[in-house]
């Protein structure tokens, strides 16, 4: 399992051939220093027609806390997925995101 | 009246080398650094230097001062240098070796000057005999450890990671034949000979290489890519083994990898963000022996090469090794005095495997539920005492720091070696497909996100 720490820099949804929740990370809470995987900016992904919506759910209910806070995140996700966002191997199927309070770091 | 004129025969002679490195024999105890462990006959291991083509005895041992020279400035030779015994023996030959093989050894050189490929080393013609003949006598000079794998070892064939089928190979002794053709440096080739006894050897065919000793030691593949867009059809084994275990892999999936715990995603978590250079030790760099479908793990390695690397990019248009003229020159990511971190990795678990120091009361006594239940023990016990005698945390981010600096890259022209198509993380397993379910409670949902 993969782990990527950072802070909710983006939330996106589109139904491109699948619903799916985007959303990227930065550096920091106030920067727009996008977080990286290999060359490019990483993409996490979830699967909105999964046979677990609910857990996809909850995730995205932290993901928007975490977003409104300024809250660090920490994202374990798989390798990366065979579609893409924008470049090869940008995009990382979510398994689970952890956030801390205000003031903590991972 | 007899004579009692003794006189050094020039056409022979044997060596010692850096006999106080190795006599007695020892490997440092990586559990209890810096204390040593003594090796006993069984466990050392034989390194016999010979030359074909050799017509000046100073010119051989001029070689085996830089093969010397070569092999200790490797870090992992250096610091278990009491496990190598090395030894060398020179004979004159008339002749450089060449295609018409009339040098001392008969070592078959093709056209274009490098060690023949054509299968002389185990063939049935007088030369080929006479070959093997003189190899296995000159290493009757020496006592050497003989010791071998069992025949009932399996690594998979030779479709599987590694070429090497080591049933029956001396596991414990590795010859080093420096070829000197007639002008010109000589391409090398490592290969196992039939040896008279059943057995086989690894001989590493060479002018001076030490990389070709990784393959014969330590059976780590060519890394760097023969011939652009070619593809690999060897796979990665089903089930993990010490004598399996290559500096390649023929999968790119996360769940698939031997050396995930050197990437960014491992023991020494690394990542980036905005213009920060991305981490580049570990992931999955393109090639191996093929262009497609085989990766490694570090741009640059002793085991990879110049051939018909990318330097930069697969992208023949933005190609920095590309001719004027048409072609390319193909990049040399090759570094004579470093392993990649795994394949350093590896040469440390083959020399404990070797010198008896996986090894615990109660192994297996089949030869490859061992080598399964050795590489567990390498992951649990014995790669933390690695990480640790060798500094790993400190070693990466020193590597990452010279990757990051375009001025160690200066044939890119100023690219920035994180920005190229070369490398990629590893790849995802695609989550199992099943019917959406929960639509019932969306409603729900909705309502609590919006809260």
């Amino acid at each position: 399992m993969a782990v990527t720490v950072g802070y909710v820099g983006t939330l996106e949804v589109e139904t491109r051939n699948v619903a799916r929740i985007w959303f990227a990370l930065t550096s920091a809470a106030s920067n727009s220093n996008w977080v990286k995987i290999g060359a490019h900016t990483a993409w996490f992904t979830m699967n909105m027609e999964t046979s677990d919506r609910p857990s996809e759910m909850s995730k995205l209910s932290l993901l928007l806390e975490a977003m409104r806070s300024g809250l660090h995140l920490r994202v374990s996700h798989g390798g990366a997925a065979s579609f893409k966002k924008y470049y090869a191997h940008d995009s990382f199927e979510v398994d689970g995101v952890e956030v801390l309070r205000a003031g903590l770091h991972f | 009246m007899a004579s009692t004129t003794i006189a050094v025969a020039q056409d022979s002679a044997c060596y010692d080398l850096g006999r106080a490195n190795w006599d007695p024999p020892w490997v440092p105890d990586l559990a209890a650094p810096p204390a040593t462990i003594p090796l006993g006959p069984e466990q050392v291991v034989d390194i016999v230097i010979l030359g074909d083509g050799y017509q000046d005895r100073a010119l051989f041992e001029a070689d085996l001062a830089r093969w010397l020279a070569d092999f200790y400035a490797v870090e992992v030779y250096d610091r278990f240098r009491g496990a190598f015994r090395i030894r060398a023996i020179f004979t004159r030959s008339v002749h450089p070796a060449g295609a018409d093989r009339d040098s001392h050894y008969h070592v078959k050189l093709s056209s274009s000057g490098d060690v023949s490929n054509d299968g002389w080393w185990r063939g049935g013609s007088a030369l080929d005999r006479e070959f093997r003949e003189r190899l296995f006598c000159a290493l009757e000079l020496f006592s050497l450890n003989r010791s071998r794998y069992p025949a009932g070892l399996d690594v998979g064939g030779s479709k599987t990671v590694i070429h090497n089928t080591l049933g029956r190979m001396y596991s414990h002794l590795v010859v080093c034949l420096l070829v000197r053709g007639p002008g010109g440096p000589v391409g090398g080739r490592t290969r196992d000979v039939p040896a008279p006894d059943g057995a086989r050897l690894n001989v590493a065919f060479a002018e001076l290489s030490i990389h070709e000793f990784g393959h014969a030691f330590a059976y780590l593949e060519d890394e760097y890519i023969s011939q652009r867009g070619s593809s690999a059809s060897r796979r990665n084994p089903n089930r993990r083994s010490l004598f399996t275990l290559s500096n390649l892999s023929f999968s790119k999936r996360l769940a698939d990898e031997l050396w995930l715990h050197l990437s960014p995603w491992g023991t020494l978590p690394r990542q980036a963000a905005g213009s920060e250079p991305s981490p580049l030790v570990g992931w999955l760099w393109r090639g191996g022996e093929q262009d497609l479908k085989v990766w490694h793990s570090e741009y640059q390695c002793l085991m990879n090469g110049r051939h018909e690397n990318y330097a930069y990019t697969s992208d023949a248009a933005a190609d920095p090794t590309a001719n004027p003229g048409g072609g390319f020159t193909g990049a040399n990511l090759r570094i004579r005095n470093r392993y990649c971190f795994w394949c350093q990795e590896i040469v440390v678990a083959r020399i404990l495997e070797k010198t008896g120091q996986l090894a615990a009361s109660g192994d297996p006594s089949d030869i490859n539920t061992r080598g399964r239940h050795w590489y567990e023990r390498w992951v649990t016990t014995w790669r933390p005492r690695y990480w640790s005698f060798f500094d790993l945390p400190g070693r990466i981010t020193d590597r990452e720091t010279y990757y990051a600096t375009a001025a160690n890259f200066m044939s890119l022209g100023g690219l920035m070696l994180w920005g190229s198509d070369l490398y990629q993380p590893f790849a995802g397993t695609p989550p199992p497909a099943g019917p959406p379910t929960g639509a019932a409670l969306d409603a729900e949902w909705v309502l609590l996100l919006g809260s």
